[in-house]
């Protein structure tokens, strides 16, 4: 069975070597992230644990949701029409920035969830 | 609830947590804000928002935080992060429905009385029963509003409203007379404003007497 941060690092590898301009290589999205060359290819073996920050900024830089890099995170509607009300007045870009706040709000609880150990029973 | 039931009860929460975190308001700031949010459980992230969007409340499932704009500069910080505050007091359990929205604006007859100048009086309440009614926000009211009202009319001979000038604190400190006087400064804060000169430390001033 993976674990949380497996999955990450499978993902980060999966939308690094999918890059749409050419495979990118560790080095050059270590570049773009301005982190160690080495960092990445750590979170892609799950040896690194990427923060919600560094999760945010890989999300940001390959244009997809923070949710991507977790298995079972869904877009959750009822919330998000919630927040569309509640924010209405925002233009569409705007509003893109509360969701991505709100989804990286996500990314972090099951982050923390799963580096919190279980209980014995 | 009409409006002033609305804030009367505000007013009363306000008062109770000012006691239960020992609030003084000569020496509040952004690290005594900082200790109110650990207090409470609520994280502060900075976060790219949107020039419009000072700050944002979220809480579901107990995990309450605000995003804040980084490069904000103190005072707004510091207002933007009270008024998120009083999300977290008061609108928490409403969240969920999306219908979170502050009390809406006064009529348009309303906000004319108050922008004139006679509308400022001394009181530090019926200031901010000015503010609220006004279009504009509290920094710009108490510029125009406040600071403005001492001196000639903009473009004048005389008007110094665009000047950064120490003398418009002693102005403000004039003009609030005895309730500055029960809400003074503290000692600690004192020096810093005194030997500021700008207007910036008016505004900082106002904002301990007025708002908070």
């Amino acid at each position: 069975m993976t674990t949380l941060y497996e999955h990450i690092g499978h993902k980060i590898r999966e939308l690094r070597t999918t890059y749409p301009k050419g495979t990118l290589s560790q080095e050059a999205l270590a570049e773009k992230l301005k982190v160690a060359s080495n960092t990445v290819s750590r979170w892609e073996t799950g040896k690194y644990k990427p923060t919600p920050k560094d999760l945010d900024s890989l999300a940001r830089f390959f244009a997809v949701s923070i949710t991507t890099f977790f298995p079972d995170l869904e877009t959750d509607d009822p919330r998000v029409a919630a927040l569309t009300s509640a924010t209405g007045g925002l233009e569409k870009k705007d509003f893109e920035e509360v969701i991505r706040y709100a989804q990286f709000r996500k990314a972090r609880r099951a982050m923390e969830n799963a580096k919190r150990p279980k209980k014995k029973a | 609830m009409s409006r002033r039931a609305y804030y009367e009860d505000l007013k009363r929460l306000a008062l109770e947590k000012r006691a239960e975190h020992r609030v003084q308001t000569g020496c509040f700031g952004l690290s005594e804000v900082r200790v109110i949010y650990k207090e409470e459980g609520i994280r502060i992230d900075h976060w790219p928002l949107p020039r419009k969007v000072k700050a944002l409340y979220m809480c579901d499932d107990g995990d309450c935080s605000v995003a804040l704009q980084r490069a904000l500069p103190y005072e707004p910080k510091l207002f933007a992060l009270i008024h998120e505050l009083k999300h977290h007091y008061r609108d928490k359990a409403a969240l969920g429905t999306g219908v979170i929205q502050d009390w809406p604006r006064a009529p348009l007859a309303a906000r004319r009385c108050s922008r004139k100048r006679s509308a400022v009086v001394g009181a530090a309440s019926s200031m901010v029963c000015s503010s609220r009614s006004s279009k504009t926000n509290s920094m710009a009211f108490l510029f125009t509003g406040v600071v403005g009202s001492f001196g000639p009319p903009r473009g004048e001979p005389g008007d110094r409203r665009d000047v950064p000038q120490f003398s418009n604190f002693l102005k403000l400190g004039n003009h609030f007379g005895q309730e500055a006087r029960e809400h003074p400064v503290c000692p600690r804060a004192y020096p810093r404003v005194a030997k500021s000169r700008s207007l910036h430390s008016a505004q900082r001033s106002a904002l301990r007497l007025v708002v908070l």
